[in-house]
């Protein structure tokens, strides 16, 4: 028996039955703990809700016309390009009377059109003139290049021709840049985009030359779209093939042309000589982004497989990359 | 049971409210991630067509006098530093930020006969000669002919690449009507400047009988997919039908060399490689099959070298072992 003083109060001591009580309460609490941070773990890292203030880019795509891909083989882009739309049907299943046309072209770089780094001027003209014929009542031609945007106009030739084709220029300005967000997308979240240029705009065909990237394997059609993206874009580098799905799912072509008439298979995207291009007599146009450049990517020596911003678009539900399950249509100009 | 006070109570439920007030607050602050935050001065600079590109420097271009008659300056000469190099070349950019870029600066120059000939003259300075010549190396063209500068070039249709110490050159033209104009240029600009000529020094001691002296290239990083393995000039050699290339490095230390080929003997074994001997008379060489090609490793002083995927394992064989008498020789 102890020795309790009095002037001490009476030390309480656990007993076996308050130990174990404890314990329970506590392997309890840890283990809610526990569960309630794995029920709100999110893999996917955090999503911001869509702003309700911020603008929408509009779905340009023609639900009638279905997924489809043709595929011309030749050595003159003007035939080949007649030659694919028309396996696809002709322009006029895509563009209507009363339409007014965006395209969007490569003009990233002041280089000739010979290094066939930027979008050809030939092909840019036939695509505008024929987008009249189908009774377009306005065709305009932008892309936030990388260098002086009128130095890229000028010096690639596409300046040319899109005036002498009658075509707008839109030469990027800032107030023609809106902030927004695309529900899905990892990075464009808040981001300025080149918003104005899509004013009143119908119907939008990108047209793209087929090239090697140093960081992304590959720069064809959804690489494109990059154009449209303003502020300090080139941060998105870190993680291309992310970023490259994200401009998928931001823009909704009506159609995409791939210019394979001449690869670039080295020293991309920039280029510097002809002698970094392979002539591969290809030219795709396709409603399925994802599935062109699936399509491309053999032009380039690789497999879709060998560009995980393919897998990465298809996934996010941008396109399939398994372009031949869509027949592909497949023509010669001999 | 000992009760708990009132004031404890209190104390223990305001710590959990708190608690719960800061696990609720990160839950929400996580679903605003803006990546606009982390480019801090994209508010500051515009959202639109942000371009960073250096304002024209006059005077500090190429002087006039090593610009070629015939050619006028179409503007004023940019520059652009490692912030803003890839608001010229974009993607291309990090093969330059890789090898220890400084900067680069540009200009483009017009055909006084004719208007639409034009040219730019890239002017990349690097940290060092040996990061200018890999540049220049791992972007070589195919099909393109050596130049006589009297430093490491060659020419393309349309465009000419050398290197000069820590200096990398491309010369790029709208036109093949350019060629002499490009020429004249680029002798101008090695004559104003003091000549490296002791740049290879590495690269010399690929045996010369086959070599194909246009071949050789410096790889700075993940030399054939093996990440420790660095600072590697390969070159190629016709042996016969067979086309073989050879590798060779200089390291810090001769222990350096041989642990390294150690290691990427080890890589090999690990990727589908079996050991298939050595080659005779050079005791620290090492053959591997690697599926339906041969390579060959060896470490010799403070140097690796070998041969790389050669269908032939004789011709593996034959120029590794003359690479190895050839390091032998350097040795003495």
């Amino acid at each position: 028996m102890r020795n309790i003083s009095k002037d001490h109060p009476p030390q309480w001591e656990m007993n076996r039955r308050d130990f174990l009580i404890r314990s329970a309460k506590a392997g309890i609490t840890l283990g809610a703990a526990t569960a309630i941070g794995y029920l709100l773990y999110d893999p996917a890292g955090p999503g911001a809700p869509v702003e309700k203030s911020s603008v929408a880019l509009p779905d340009f795509s023609v639900p009638e016309a279905g997924r489809k891909i043709a595929i011309a083989t030749g050595d003159d882009r003007i035939k080949t390009v007649n030659a694919a739309l028309k396996a696809l049907g002709g322009i006029e299943c895509f563009v209507k009377k009363g339409d007014r046309v965006l395209i969007k072209v490569n003009a990233a770089f002041a280089t000739p059109p010979s290094l066939c780094a930027t979008t050809n001027p030939e092909l840019l003209a036939e695509v505008t003139h024929l987008c009249f014929r189908a009774g377009a009542t306005a065709v305009a031609v932008t892309d936030n290049s990388i260098n002086n945007p009128e130095s890229c106009f000028a010096l690639s030739g596409i300046g040319d021709a899109a005036q002498s084709s009658g075509a707008d220029l839109i030469v990027p300005r800032e107030s023609l840049f809106s902030n927004i967000t695309v529900p899905g997308s990892n990075f464009i979240r808040n981001w300025p985009v080149l918003f104005g240029a899509f004013h009143g705009v119908t119907k939008l065909i990108g047209i793209a030359p087929v090239k090697d990237h140093h960081r992304s394997g590959a720069s064809m059609s959804m690489k494109n779209w990059y154009g449209f993206i303003g502020g300090r874009r080139n941060i998105f580098h870190q993680d291309i093939h992310t970023f490259i799905k994200d401009l998928a799912l931001m823009i909704r072509p009506t159609l995409v042309i791939l210019d394979g008439i001449f690869a670039m298979i080295s020293n991309g995207p920039t280029g510097g000589s002809v002698s970094d291009l392979k002539q591969t007599h290809t030219m795709i146009v396709s409603t399925d982004q994802v599935a062109a450049d699936a399509a491309g990517s053999a032009l380039l020596g690789k497999t879709p497989a060998d560009l995980p911003f393919i897998a990465k678009a298809e996934q996010a539900g941008a396109g399939t990359s398994d372009f031949e399950a869509l027949s592909p249509l497949r023509v010669s100009t001999g | 049971m000992r009760r708990t006070g009132i004031a404890e109570t209190c104390i223990g439920i305001l710590i959990l409210a708190l608690l719960a007030g800061i696990t609720g607050w990160v839950y929400f602050a996580q679903s605003l991630f803006d990546p606009g935050f982390y480019s801090v001065s994209l508010r500051e600079e515009g959202n639109g067509s942000y371009r960073k590109n250096s304002l024209p420097s006059p005077g500090s271009g190429p002087a006039s006098a090593l610009i070629p008659e015939n050619l006028i300056p179409m503007g004023p000469e940019e520059t652009f530093d490692s912030e803003t190099l890839s608001d010229k070349i974009d993607g291309k950019a990090e093969l330059y930020l890789s090898s220890g870029f400084v900067k680069l600066r540009a200009r483009r120059f017009v055909s006084k006969a004719d208007p639409k000939s034009w040219l730019e003259l890239f002017i990349y300075e690097m940290a060092d000669p040996t990061k200018a010549f890999s540049v220049y190396s791992s972007q070589k063209r195919k099909d393109s002919k050596p130049v006589d500068l009297g430093v490491s070039a060659y020419a393309t249709e349309d465009a000419l690449f050398f290197t000069n110490g820590p200096k990398y050159f491309e010369i790029i033209s709208a036109s093949k009507d350019l060629g002499e104009a490009m020429t004249s240029l680029a002798k101008n600009l090695v004559e104003a400047e003091p000549k490296y000529t002791e740049q290879q020094t590495e690269a010399s001691l690929f045996p010369l009988e086959s070599l194909d002296e246009s071949s050789i290239s410096l790889h700075m990083s993940d030399v054939f997919g093996f990440s420790k393995l660095d600072r590697v000039y390969t070159a190629s050699y016709g042996v016969g039908v067979a086309q073989v290339t050879a590798f060779l490095s200089k390291r810090e230390s001769a222990q350096e060399a041989a642990d390294l080929a150690a290691a990427y003997g080890r890589f090999l074994l690990e990727n589908g490689g079996v050991e298939a001997g050595e080659i005779p008379g050079a005791p620290d060489s090492r053959i591997y099959k690697v599926f339906d090609t041969y390579e060959v490793v060896l470490h010799r002083g403070k140097f690796l070298a070998g041969t790389h995927e050669v269908d032939n394992m004789e011709s593996a064989k034959d120029v590794a072992s003359r690479i190895y008498g050839k390091l032998e020789e350097a040795g003495r």
